[in-house]
């Protein structure tokens, strides 16, 4: 830092003469004068490097010590300068420099987007683009509380925004809520719970709602398994009120699932030769410049794009990357008994995978492998456990006439 | 005089000043065999190639080794570089 310092405001390196250098040096440090680089030559001689600042305050201190001083080099900005007076582009340059880089400050060429998970940052960018907040817009033309209320306004989940400017920087810090207030409205509006396919009922988890079903009863798809309405009754078991609910369930069907699946004997299998060629491309808006060959039957491309940024997220149209083209054949190859056995088993199991990830249990597994001269076919059925049940509505009917006490009371 | 030296070394120890902050010595930092900080120091007597001779308030300072220079010299602090072999307190 003190050598950035010294190099931007310029100093010197003197030799001095004398027989009170000593002395010299003392009076340097009573008057604050700071020596760097402080060698004694062979000859006798001090060298010393002073800032130009303290090179002026030296005067009275060499007349008193009888000190000669001999400047030996002139370094840093002032003397740069002073060096290329003559040179008036460089100083042109130099003030256009400057200039631009006074008017670029006065910019936003970032947009920092954070806390935000659900709405993406390049979503909530085009949305302030379309608003006209963009890469490059003058800083005093932008309103922070502004921009804060429009992305409140047009994202509702958003229960919080906050924008502020540092530097050239706009930076935007969001706070999501799990759900936005329509949607939780959504959610107590009166419903039934519906059965969306066919099955036993195997367990059934009643929270809110009129349990129409029960564990061992079989359901059709269409049949309502938990009704969205309360029925109250009175002493004498008459319905005196109906209260509609939100229905809430976790309902658990058994079901047979078919499975089918053809697997040919003779299959093309893509092998590689090892042969590879690369290549580079650079695109600036419409215009693609591509160094390398152009594709051809029997290669395989692999593309990878990089766009180029100014900033975090201030893409410019300009794109480069590499392209690698490998050369492959299609050979014609037929399964072995065993071997088409075990891929047929292997796509089976990854079948099972995709319904376990989605959250059904496999009860019972009947699926058997055939393999006939042209073809492994694997047919059966899987009994599996699943959950069930759709939100459908509720039908609103007139509240009864009997009373609180009922007909007995009366 | 020699009562207030006394009442003022008494008040150090009591409120357990450091000696650097309390009667200014001098503190000699040696890194390696190449480098010396010097702090608290009045004047330098004497700078040569081979020696480097400071005051201080506790008296004389001396630095001895080859090709010594002084890299940075401040008001503050004093840093020396060079072949240091000896650095002794008088």
């Amino acid at each position: 830092m003190e050598r950035l310092f010294y190099d931007l405001w310029g100093y010197v390196r003197v030799s001095l003469q004398g027989g009170q250098t000593e002395r010299f040096l003392n009076l340097c440090k009573s008057s604050g004068i700071r020596i760097r680089q402080l060698t004694r030559t062979k000859e006798g001689n001090l060298e010393a490097v002073f800032s130009v600042k303290d090179f002026f305050k030296l005067r009275p201190l060499l007349r008193k010590t009888k000190v000669h001083i001999h400047i030996l080099e002139k370094h840093g900005l002032p003397f740069f300068f002073w060096r290329n007076k003559k040179r008036k582009a460089f100083f042109l340059g130099f003030v256009f420099a400057v200039g631009v880089l006074f008017l670029l400050s006065g910019r936003i060429w970032n947009i920092h987007i954070e806390g935000n998970v659900a709405n993406s940052t390049p979503e909530i960018l085009t949305f302030l683009q379309e608003k006209g907040i963009t890469h490059g817009i003058a800083k005093n033309s932008i309103d922070c509380s502004q921009i804060a209320a429009m992305i409140r306004k047009e994202y509702p989940q958003i229960t919080w925004v906050s924008a502020r400017m540092e530097g050239t920087r706009l930076l935007l810090t969001i706070q999501e809520g799990t759900k936005p207030q329509e949607l939780l409205d959504q959610e107590e509006e009166p419903c039934n719970i519906t059965a969306d396919q066919e099955g036993t009922i195997v367990k059934m988890i009643t929270r809110r709602g009129t349990p129409l079903f029960k564990p061992g009863d079989t359901c059709r798809k269409g049949d309502v398994l938990v009704l969205g309405r309360l029925d109250y009754r009175n002493d004498s078991q008459e319905v005196y009120r109906y209260e509609y609910v939100h229905g809430d369930a976790d309902i658990y069907v058994q079901h047979e699932l078919s499975y089918y699946h053809e697997l040919p004997l003779t299959y093309e299998e893509t092998v590689m030769t090892g042969k590879k060629r690369r290549g580079f491309f650079f695109k600036a808006g419409p215009w693609y410049l591509q160094f390398g060959k152009k594709q051809e039957d029997g290669w395989i491309r692999l593309t990878e794009e990089k766009q180029i940024y100014l900033t975090e997220t201030f893409a410019l149209p300009f794109r480069f990357g590499w392209i690698t083209d490998q050369a492959f054949q299609i050979e014609k190859k037929t399964y072995t008994k065993e071997e088409a056995r075990k891929k047929a088993a292997e796509i089976l199991y990854l079948y099972e995978e995709k319904l376990i990830e989605k959250g059904v249990q496999i009860s019972e597994n009947n699926v058997k492998i055939e393999i006939d001269h042209m073809t492994c076919i694997s047919r059966g059925t899987l009994l599996v456990v699943e959950k069930t049940g759709i939100e459908t509505p509720v039908q609103i009917q007139e509240q009864p006439q009997a009373d609180l006490l009922g007909s007995d009371g009366q | 005089m020699k009562r207030k030296g006394n009442l003022k070394e008494h008040f150090a120890g009591v409120l357990e000043i450091p000696g650097d902050l309390a009667y200014q010595e001098p503190i000699v930092t040696v890194i390696g065999r190449d480098q010396a900080v010097v702090e608290n120091y009045r004047s330098i007597l004497r700078y040569t190639r081979e020696e480097i001779v400071l005051i201080t308030l506790r008296g004389k300072l001396t630095i001895c080794g080859k090709c010594l220079r002084i890299p940075c010299y401040t008001p503050w602090e004093m840093q020396v570089k060079g072949c240091i072999s000896k650095v002794i307190l008088h």
